[in-house]
């Protein structure tokens, strides 16, 4: 490397990136000794260095959110769910729904949404439930027009009760929505009713096959009213959801306060 | 694997959309840029060496932005003109926060990402050229003509490739 090119611009510019090899550094710093504009250029070199740095303040990034991993479903879970419904619905048709549990009828319900909402909360820890992917499991509601994606199967195993089984949904922002399905329940309403209780806001009523509460804590009266009609068309089968009460869902949504579960 | 990308972008994740913002030059199109890095990263094998994550996040993020909106003009600087020698000249004292600022707003794209990536994001020349595509003598010239650029900016000139400026010099003389 000739005197010319150890002292060039490129050059001087890798010697204050620290990107020369030990011994050209030191051959250049050597040089730098006897050329006061070489060594003018340095000290230009590093302040502009120095100054772009403070002057490229970092520009606030948004929150860190990664993409969702899209759990890993056993193939067996959608037919799990399916057959849990089976069975809910089969001991309805036997008649076993008709025995009366001890005290309210939603007293599974309630017992069933409290333990879940007793676990880690699903984005941070390791899920104790069964966990299913909403899309897969055709079985149950898709609630994805109400922002409620499926993360949790468990089943009450209470058989002199007829049994029941909870899904449970998650918001977009953690909110926790448990939906309640057991045999059919004469004490109930047809239509979806406030039946709060416990602290928590509960929608109850029957169906056909199976009588339905939706649990929430903390959640905004609206959206689960809205949650739950939801809930009820699906389960009657009725074709279509009205536009009038998908933009009532959304609605619901971006007005009320974030849930407490 | 994915603990390892999802460590890496969480402790690159400002630095990520710095360099995002750079290059799409809206805070939107660089949180789309981000997703999209952060997602292709996570389905993604990583580099074995532990030290080669963060380049290669950075050149995820910059092929995904190249094959979005300037495919087909990656070559922005058709030739790395060889720097010519010029009289030094350079005023340290107009070297500030508010003059260095303005300058790097006036620099073209590929100059302000060249400093993005070695001033700004620390990388070392050789990463600098694994994220760019480039040979690592591309990024040694590309870097100190930005620099030169940006002082020629900060004097108040235009910001012009340093042969045009000469030109332009013989022309008024």
């Amino acid at each position: 490397m000739t005197e010319r090119d150890l002292l060039s611009w490129t050059t001087l510019n890798a010697y204050v990136d620290g990107e020369l090899e030990p011994d050209q550094a030191a051959r250049v710093a050597a040089a730098l000794a006897h050329d006061r504009e070489a060594a003018a250029q340095v000290a230009t070199l590093t302040k502009l260095r120095a100054t772009v740095k403070a002057a490229s303040a970092m520009p606030a990034a948004p929150p860190f959110v990664l993409p969702q991993a899209r759990p890993r479903v056993a193939r067996w879970l959608p037919w799990a769910a399916a057959a849990c419904l089976a069975l809910l619905v089969g001991a309805a048709s036997l008649g076993l729904g008709d025995r009366q549990s001890p005290g309210s009828p939603l007293s599974a319900a309630v017992a069933a949404h409290q333990l879940w909402l007793a676990q880690a909360t699903p984005s941070e820890a390791p899920r104790l439930g069964v966990e299913l992917a909403g899309g897969d499991a055709g079985a149950l509601p898709d609630l994805t027009l109400a922002s409620l994606r499926l993360v949790h199967l468990s089943l009450d195993p209470a058989g002199r009760r007829g049994g029941g089984m909870l899904a449970g949904y998650v918001g977009p922002n953690g909110c926790r929505v448990g939906l309640w399905i057991a045999p059919v329940e004469a004490a109930l309403p047809l239509q979806p009713a406030i039946q709060d209780r416990d602290g928590l806001a509960i929608r109850a009523w029957r169906g056909e096959r199976a009588s339905y509460a939706l649990l929430g804590r903390g959640i905004d009266p609206a959206r689960l009213d809205g949650i739950a009609a939801l809930v009820a068309r699906i389960t009657r089968d009725e074709p279509g959801i009205p536009r009038e009460q998908v933009a009532a869902l959304a609605e619901a949504r971006s007005v009320g306060p974030a849930c407490l579960g | 694997m994915r603990i390892i990308v999802e460590r890496a972008l969480r402790q690159n994740w400002e630095r990520l959309f710095s360099y995002a913002l750079r290059l799409s030059g809206n805070r939107d199109g660089a949180a789309d840029l981000l997703q999209s890095c952060a997602t292709k990263a996570l389905a993604a094998a990583p580099p074995e060496e532990a030290e080669r994550v963060r380049a290669w996040l950075f050149a995820i993020l910059r092929n995904i932005w190249i094959d979005e909106h300037r495919r087909g003009e990656t070559g922005a600087l058709a030739a790395e003109e060889a720097l010519e020698d010029e009289q030094w000249r350079h005023d340290d004292r107009m070297i500030a926060v508010i003059t260095v600022r303005q300058a790097l707003e006036r620099l073209e794209q590929p100059y302000r990402e060249v400093i993005e990536l070695v001033d700004l994001a620390g990388f070392r020349y050789g990463e600098a050229a694994d994220i760019l595509g480039v040979p690592v003598g591309t990024v040694m010239s590309r870097l100190s003509r930005a620099r030169l650029l940006l002082l020629n900016a900060i004097e108040g000139g235009a910001v012009r490739p340093f042969a045009a400026r000469q030109r332009k010099r013989a022309n008024d003389q």
